[in-house]
């Protein structure tokens, strides 16, 4: 460290006046806070954010899109995608034993949550989803080498489950496409965007 | 000017806020976050034992959304103690258990000078920080909240818990950004390593800008300048990772703004002209003191 720092900042009076410096300096600072955000928002397809209200709405569908993700992300980590679960009880009873299976994206994913009593490696949530309360679920996926080359890159399901009772407590299917790459057979990707279960979100809001 | 001792003292500075780090780093961060399991014992919740569930920035989104603060949670509890904290010792958090500030600025020691930018004389980080602070307020009524994209404090979980299992988990643009940003031109390469504490952190401006009032207490505690005793030497403009401390025409000025209270100017203040007590702070203030006086004579005779 040199003498230097003990002078003032160099733009401490770079306008005549202490005061206008700083004030502009806190204005540009508040606006490129709110660009920021705006970046940020910009992003948002990068990630997916469903919300499951049981018993109201307990089918959703996910389109992520590896075309959506940022410059940083593709540079990064291109073969991690994410999706936010939100998983609310607005029923009058309690869930117990709830259980969320990937299925056949058991072996490529990792599900974690905001409760320290769910338990990630069997995917149970092992006290009551008492009636207003929510569970948030954090899905990642680690697409598999080469994956990503093909315009459908994966699909798949999380499934709510009861374990003791085996009832269903709804279901959300992801589906990753690579939109840069053209399908193969568009007749297919057609069918496939016709979902039956529920309404379909193509990325979306991350937290 | 040089002053022998000042190695020895600047190393055991180092190490005891060092200790004291590793401590906030397993009370605040996953894989351990012992303080957040506490809290589940206390209050039979069972919030994730992560920074997230202490974080601070999310309550002061809801409050400004209006959603009001959840007091009997980990983050309602941890906002409460560290406003209080805040008020009454400054900064603690900041200056004592933040890990992810402390990273870089450990990381930075080794560094040479030479490469690195002297953010604090280049640019006031003050109205930065504030700056900073009121658009992250903000952002949620027009683009969104950033109190996550932008999180440096669970990079620092991301480094743990990818250093003892390999798997740093999802990394989105904005959070790669701020793992650049954080850790190189506001980091290693930045003077004193806590470019972004001093830049960017709202948990740290709210903080500082609570202690700016505290100060003015007398019964809390704070940075206390003895002037009689100052002998100018600047060991505490070099040795302050945050840039508050300069000196002009032969004054030692300090900037509360910016000061996250990690007391390693006084630990290497030689003539005991820096303090961390209660009472007047001194900043400002002509009273001499005939104690310190004595020491800085002891100093010159040595000399």
């Amino acid at each position: 460290m040199t003498e230097t720092r003990s002078k003032s900042p160099a733009i401490g009076k770079l306008f005549g006046s202490t005061k206008i410096t700083w004030i502009l300096l806190f204005i540009a600072m508040v606006s490129l806070t709110l660009s920021v955000g705006y970046y940020k928002k910009s992003l948002n397809a990068e990630g997916a954010t469903v919300e499951l209200e049981w018993p109201k709405s307990t089918a959703k569908a996910v389109v992520l899109d590896l075309a959506d993700q940022g410059v940083a992300k593709q540079l990064v980590q291109p073969d991690k995608v994410r999706a936010k679960i939100s998983y609310s009880n607005k029923g009058d009873n309690p869930i117990a034993d709830l259980q969320v299976q990937t299925g056949e994206l058991s072996t490529i994913s990792q599900i974690t949550a905001n409760s320290s009593a769910f338990d990630k490696q069997t995917g149970t949530l092992n006290q009551l989803l008492n009636p207003g309360n929510k569970l948030s679920l954090t899905l990642s996926i680690d697409l598999p080498p080469g994956a990503s080359d093909a315009h459908e890159v994966y699909a798949g399901e999380l499934r709510f489950v009861g374990t003791e009772k085996s009832t269903s407590y709804g279901t959300v299917s992801i589906r990753i496409i690579n939109s840069r790459l053209p399908a193969t057979d568009p007749g297919k990707e057609n069918r496939s965007n016709q979902s039956d279960t529920g309404s379909e979100h193509r990325g979306g809001h991350n937290h | 000017m040089k002053l022998p001792f000042k190695i020895n003292k600047e190393k055991t500075s180092l190490l005891h806020r060092g200790i004291w780090y590793a401590v906030g780093l397993l009370l605040f961060f996953a894989p351990f976050a012992y303080y957040v399991r506490g809290v589940n014992w206390l209050l039979g919740t069972a919030q994730n034992a992560g920074v997230h569930s202490p974080c601070f920035r999310m309550p002061i989104q809801n409050l400004l959304e209006g959603k009001g603060l959840q007091i009997l949670t980990v983050g309602g509890l941890s906002t409460i103690l560290l406003v209080l904290s805040a008020l009454l010792v400054g900064p603690f958090f900041c200056g004592r258990l933040c890990a992810t500030g402390a990273l870089p600025e450990y990381i930075g020691r080794l560094v040479p000078d030479a490469w690195k930018i002297n953010l604090h004389q280049e640019i006031n980080p003050v109205p930065i920080r504030y700056g900073f602070l009121v658009g992250f307020a903000l952002t949620p009524f027009f683009a969104g909240s950033i109190a996550c994209a932008f999180c440096n404090f669970t990079l620092i979980e991301r480094l743990t818990t990818g250093g003892l299992w390999g798997d740093v988990g999802y990394l989105g643009s904005t959070t790669i950004i701020t793992a650049i940003i954080w850790l190189l031109p506001l980091g290693i390469f930045a003077q004193g390593g806590r470019g972004f504490c001093s830049f960017l952190c709202p948990v740290g401006a709210v903080q500082s800008a609570i202690h700016s009032v505290g100060r003015r207490l007398g019964f809390t505690y704070k940075l206390k300048l003895a002037k009689a005793a100052c002998v100018s030497c600047s060991a505490c403009v070099k040795a302050c990772p945050m840039g508050a401390l300069r000196q002009e025409h032969g004054e030692l000025h300090y900037q509360v703004h910016t000061c996250v209270t990690c007391r390693h100017c006084v630990a290497l203040c030689p003539t005991k002209a820096l303090t961390f007590g209660t009472g007047a702070h001194g900043w400002g203030e002509s009273a001499p003191e005939q104690e310190p006086a004595v020491q800085v004579q002891l100093i010159k005779e040595k000399a």
